[in-house]
């Protein structure tokens, strides 16, 4: 049960980080959006590989969540923060 | 203190291991899985529709976005991963044979605690007139969280059945629903109260 508090603490720093990076008004930039993205992203995959167990599975499922997880991400920084920048430039 | 094998086999009316194929490496029911694949591909939809609005209207949506309680929403998490963490102490002091109720009740007591505060964010909107609406921003803001705390209050509801009928793979499904409610949490609260 110790690596279970384990996550347990590292989803609460987490958590912390991403309060912290993400506090005050204006534009996060693409660092702030990076660490913000970053930061959800270990905590969902902790959750799937140890409160959900994931890492009882075959590797295949593991690299299923994963990706899936890191191509959410992805989609969702270069939509923040990439659009913006070639947007103006497409038009 | 090492962590105890949880058996994960689904058996089947006639007693024989169910086989389901590429699923069966998967702990718990692996019904519970596909739903879980299901949700992730649901709200992850929803997330890039969010972002994709957002990258449309970014003046509105950062105004209104600023309108929300980013630290309560943090609390939250806080809140909704320290419930996790004891429905997941409950399932491996149910597979060795431990009590596992107190840990069970704090989680629903928690998930409780989730919905309170989630109540006290809605009306203090809804009390300042930001409502479906506003705009589109609040639109998708309580469909998203609406339709999140809907998944926690039915989640509680599982718990509480799985905590009376505690069978090991009751008890690992119930468990499977309760960290998907928390893995699509993780997932939202930076999308809605923190990207800008």
């Amino acid at each position: 049960m110790a690596i279970l508090t384990r996550t347990l603490m590292v989803l609460m720093l987490l958590t912390a980080v991403s309060m912290w990076a993400g506090h005050g008004t204006g534009d996060l930039g693409p660092l702030g959006v990076g660490l913000v993205l970053a930061a959800g992203n270990v905590k969902a995959d902790r959750i799937l590989t140890h409160y959900l167990d994931l890492h009882r599975a075959d590797s295949g499922w593991r690299t299923l969540f994963r990706t899936l997880l890191t191509l959410l991400g992805v989609t969702i920084f270069g939509i923040y923060v990439l659009l913006p920048m070639i947007g103006p430039a497409l038009r | 203190m090492t962590e105890t094998p949880v058996p994960t086999a689904v058996v089947a009316a006639d007693g024989e291991a169910a086989d389901w194929g590429p699923l069966s490496s998967l702990p718990g029911n692996p019904m519970m899985w596909i739903l879980i694949l299901g949700e992730l591909a649901a709200f992850g939809a929803v997330f890039i529709g969010f972002a994709v609005a957002r990258a449309l209207d970014p003046a509105t949506f950062d105004s209104s976005q600023a309108q929300l309680d980013r630290l309560l929403g943090g609390v939250n998490t806080m809140v909704l991963v320290t419930s996790g963490w004891l429905v997941a102490i409950a399932v491996r002091r149910r597979a060795s044979g431990r009590p596992h109720c107190a840990a069970m009740l704090g989680a629903m007591a928690l998930g409780g605690l989730f919905l309170a505060i989630k109540a006290v964010e809605y009306g203090d909107k809804i009390g300042r007139g930001l409502t479906l609406e506003t705009n589109t921003f609040f639109q998708l803001y309580y469909l998203m969280t609406g339709f999140h705390a809907m998944h926690v209050a039915a989640g509680i509801v599982i718990l509480g059945i799985v905590t009376w009928w505690d069978s090991l793979e009751n008890m690992e499904t119930g468990a499977a629903f309760w960290h998907m409610v928390d893995l699509i949490w993780v997932l939202l609260y930076p999308i809605v109260y923190l990207l800008r």
